[in-house]
């Protein structure tokens, strides 16, 4: 989608002369400097802006995404940003040319952040039925609706209790500041529900702010030791997720400050490498045994947890289970990533809605469904996506790009140039500053309690009284698409 | 303090590795059978003998304990430690010493393939031969092989360093010989005579680091 980007000079100019006049902090207050300006020109994370005689002007609209954050920090409101229809040359439109003239000129293919953008069959395909004589509805202002749930019983002494089904994704320290890592820690604790250290080891502070945090497992094994694991409330296996599946990773050294350094256990400024595979898990017995290993260590105390990249679904999935996981996570395609090719982002994996469904199958073909615990991330974005997402099979979903955008992001996905202007994705500390952890995480909080309050409404209005009682039948799709992927009736006739 | 593991699964023998490695300073099992994940994630400083051979992950994410192994060990022996001492007097298997961060992890005799695969730091020493891919995404440490090594070693190093003192089959990808300094050969004896493993000649060492740090970007 092609976005034009306008800047009107005269309110550019108005007002200056007052200090402190962002709407942002100032990086460097300076009274004399106040009247140049330059936020959208020093903001936009994209280069649109050039500066001619004194002056910002959008001249590469080309690049722009959309992500407004030009808008959101011009002082004066001189910016605007909208999306403009694509032209009428089908695979041909300018996006498209730009894309391979920037190619034809770099001979490198597109790295970003985020994940599939493109439109695939989601939630949105799907509707929640309302219960009316057949099935009465439940008063969402007068009766309750039961929204905890426990995760991971099978083999854990201690399971994952919380009072919501929405957890944190995984995002590690070194990809996000500490101050987005304590504020998704302090929203998750508020909500009453469980964060995820990501796989870069954990912070101390992140521990200290969550009640509840997922230790993280993955292939590189950064930061990973006895203490580590055993200061988890679970473990999550990362055998790979939705953005890159089957991606390694290799962390520039240049992003590993001391800090970073320390929670990875790896030298301050040397490169970090993630294989594309687990060395030592690479078929199913490898699984098993790990999962074993890892309980051993922890003495079998906390829920292990094993996530995929939504592939061959069903035979991971089987392959987890029959293992001895106690959770499951399967992150769809539309799943996020700090960073990694678009190719493989819009055009590797399965839609989210698709996964959740066959994961649920494959649970109880093998007997296990009671057993094991289905978590469902990539893509979940609001109570509706919740309610939808528990309907189809899961038990809990997992949020991460979201939780990032209600402490503040704006989707401009650069997040790997680890320059983000609000402070989340960045160990730039004149950055990091814009970012308030505490009030962030109250917004994280707030979103996350008001999201299950929606899936509530929705749970209630098809007539259960608690948000794990959705099942399929209570859905209806309004795509063949999405009722052919999800097994959904279509809405009217009822026809799959 | 004695445990007799014939009976118990490897859950009860950690369990009460772990209970007995608070109040005592050295713990002998007896009857370890070759079973798997054998005193996985101690962090006391304890000595520890094991009197048999061990299955897969043995002394995974140790922390301080030196444990003896009067036996062979399967994969993946030493898997992630961060410090203390592995000592296995007979064989090992694949992955020996992987993911160390520090500590040291010694096999008397031969191992498997991928010997200290994406290691950060830490010494791996191995008395006779190396399989293929030793030292894979190798990303500190060191390792000391006596005898010879397989195909590919140090396949995708970006740090550390790999002795041998037998024959290379072949470097992997971005791995390239150095010289032997006259430090290395200082420090290959200190460190191999402290474990009675010293040699004649020092000097027959090669020494294998990354060719460039940052092989895949901006190299």
């Amino acid at each position: 989608m092609p976005y034009r980007v306008e800047r009107n000079p005269e309110l550019c100019k108005k007002n200056f002369g007052r200090p402190g006049c962002c709407w942002y902090l100032c990086d460097d207050r300076d009274e004399k400097i106040c009247g140049r300006c330059f936020s959208c020109f020093n903001n936009c994370p994209h280069g649109v802006y050039e500066i001619i005689q004194g002056d910002p002007y959008p001249l590469n609209q080309e690049k722009c995404v959309g992500c407004r954050i030009c808008l959101e920090m011009c002082p004066n409101r001189a910016i605007e940003v909208n999306a403009i229809p694509e032209d009428a040359r089908q695979g041909w439109g300018f996006p498209d040319i730009v894309e391979i003239v920037r190619q034809a000129q770099t001979a490198s293919y597109k790295l970003r952040s985020t994940g599939a953008l493109r439109k695939i069959p989601d939630f949105d395909d799907l509707v929640v039925i309302p219960a009316q004589v057949s099935r009465p509805p439940i008063d969402k202002y007068r009766e309750p609706c039961g929204t905890d749930v426990v995760l991971g019983d099978r083999f854990a002494e201690n399971p994952i209790k919380i009072d919501t089904p929405i957890m944190i994704g995984a995002m590690s320290f070194g990809a996000l500041s500490k101050e987005a890592k304590m504020a998704l820690a302090i929203g998750s604790s508020l909500a009453g529900t469980v964060t995820n250290t990501g796989e870069g080891g954990m912070l101390p502070e992140e521990r200290e702010l969550a009640d509840k945090l997922i230790a993280q497992y993955a292939s590189g094994r950064f930061g990973v030791s006895a203490d580590y694991l055993k200061k988890g409330d679970a473990i999550e296996i990362k055998i790979g997720q939705g953005a890159k599946s089957g991606m390694g990773g290799h962390l520039l050294g240049e992003k590993v400050t001391a800090e970073v350094s320390r929670i990875r256990n790896i030298p301050e400024g040397s490169d970090a490498l993630s294989p594309a595979r687990h060395m030592d898990i690479v078929g199913p017995e490898d699984l098993s045994m790990k999962i074993s290993q890892l309980r051993e260590i922890t003495d079998w105390k906390v829920p292990i947890m094993v996530k995929f990249a939504s592939g061959k679904v069903a035979s991971d999935v089987k392959i987890a289970a029959k293992g001895g996981a106690d959770i499951i996570v399967v992150d769809g395609m539309q799943g996020g990533t700090g960073a990694g090719p678009e190719v493989i982002m819009e055009h590797s994996g399965v839609p989210s809605i698709a996964s959740i469904v066959e994961a649920d199958m494959a649970l109880k073909e093998i007997g296990l469904r009671d057993q094991v615990s289905l978590v469902a991330a990539g893509g979940v974005r609001s109570g509706a996506d919740l309610a939808k997402a528990i309907a189809l099979g899961a038990d809990a979903v997992y949020i991460a790009t979201a939780a990032l955008i209600s402490i503040g992001c704006r989707v401009c996905q650069m997040c790997y140039t680890g320059t983000c202007r609000k402070g989340i994705a960045t160990q730039d500390l004149s950055l990091r500053h814009r970012l308030d952890y505490k009030e962030m995480g109250k917004n994280v909080a707030n979103y996350i309690n008001t999201m299950t309050d929606e899936a509530c409404m929705l749970v209630q209005q098809a007539g259960n009284t608690h948000i794990t009682k959705l099942e399929k039948e209570n859905l209806r799709s309004l795509s063949l698409e999405a009722s052919a992927l999800t097994g959904v009736p279509m809405a009217g006739v009822g026809r799959i | 303090m004695e445990i007799d593991a014939e009976l118990l699964s490897p859950r009860e023998i950690n369990s009460q590795v772990k209970a007995a490695a608070c109040e005592y300073d050295k713990i002998i099992i007896k009857n370890p059978n070759a079973k798997h994940y054998l005193i996985a994630g101690v962090t006391e400083d304890v000595e520890i003998e094991l009197d048999g051979s061990v299955g897969y992950f043995a002394g995974s994410m140790c922390d301080k304990p030196k444990i003896k192994i009067n036996g062979n060990a399967g994969w993946f022996v030493g898997d992630n430690i961060t410090d203390g001492e592995i000592i296995v007097e007979g064989s090992g298997g694949d992955g020996a010493g992987q993911g160390i961060y520090g500590g040291t992890v010694i096999v008397k005799e031969s191992v498997g393939s991928r010997t200290g695969e994406i290691m950060k730091n830490g010494t791996i020493i191995i008395g006779g031969n190396s399989g293929f891919m030793t030292g894979i995404f190798m990303m500190g440490g060191r390792i000391i092989i006596l005898g010879d090594v397989g195909d590919d070693v140090a396949e995708s190093i970006i740090r550390g360093v790999i002795y041998v003192k037998g024959e290379i089959k072949s470097l992997g990808y971005n791995a390239k010989l150095e010289e032997l300094t006259f430090e290395d050969t200082l420090e290959l004896e200190e460190t191999l005579t402290k474990y009675g493993m010293d040699v004649d000649d020092y000097s027959e060492f090669k020494k294998i680091v990354p060719e460039s740090t940052r092989p895949f970007y901006g190299h």
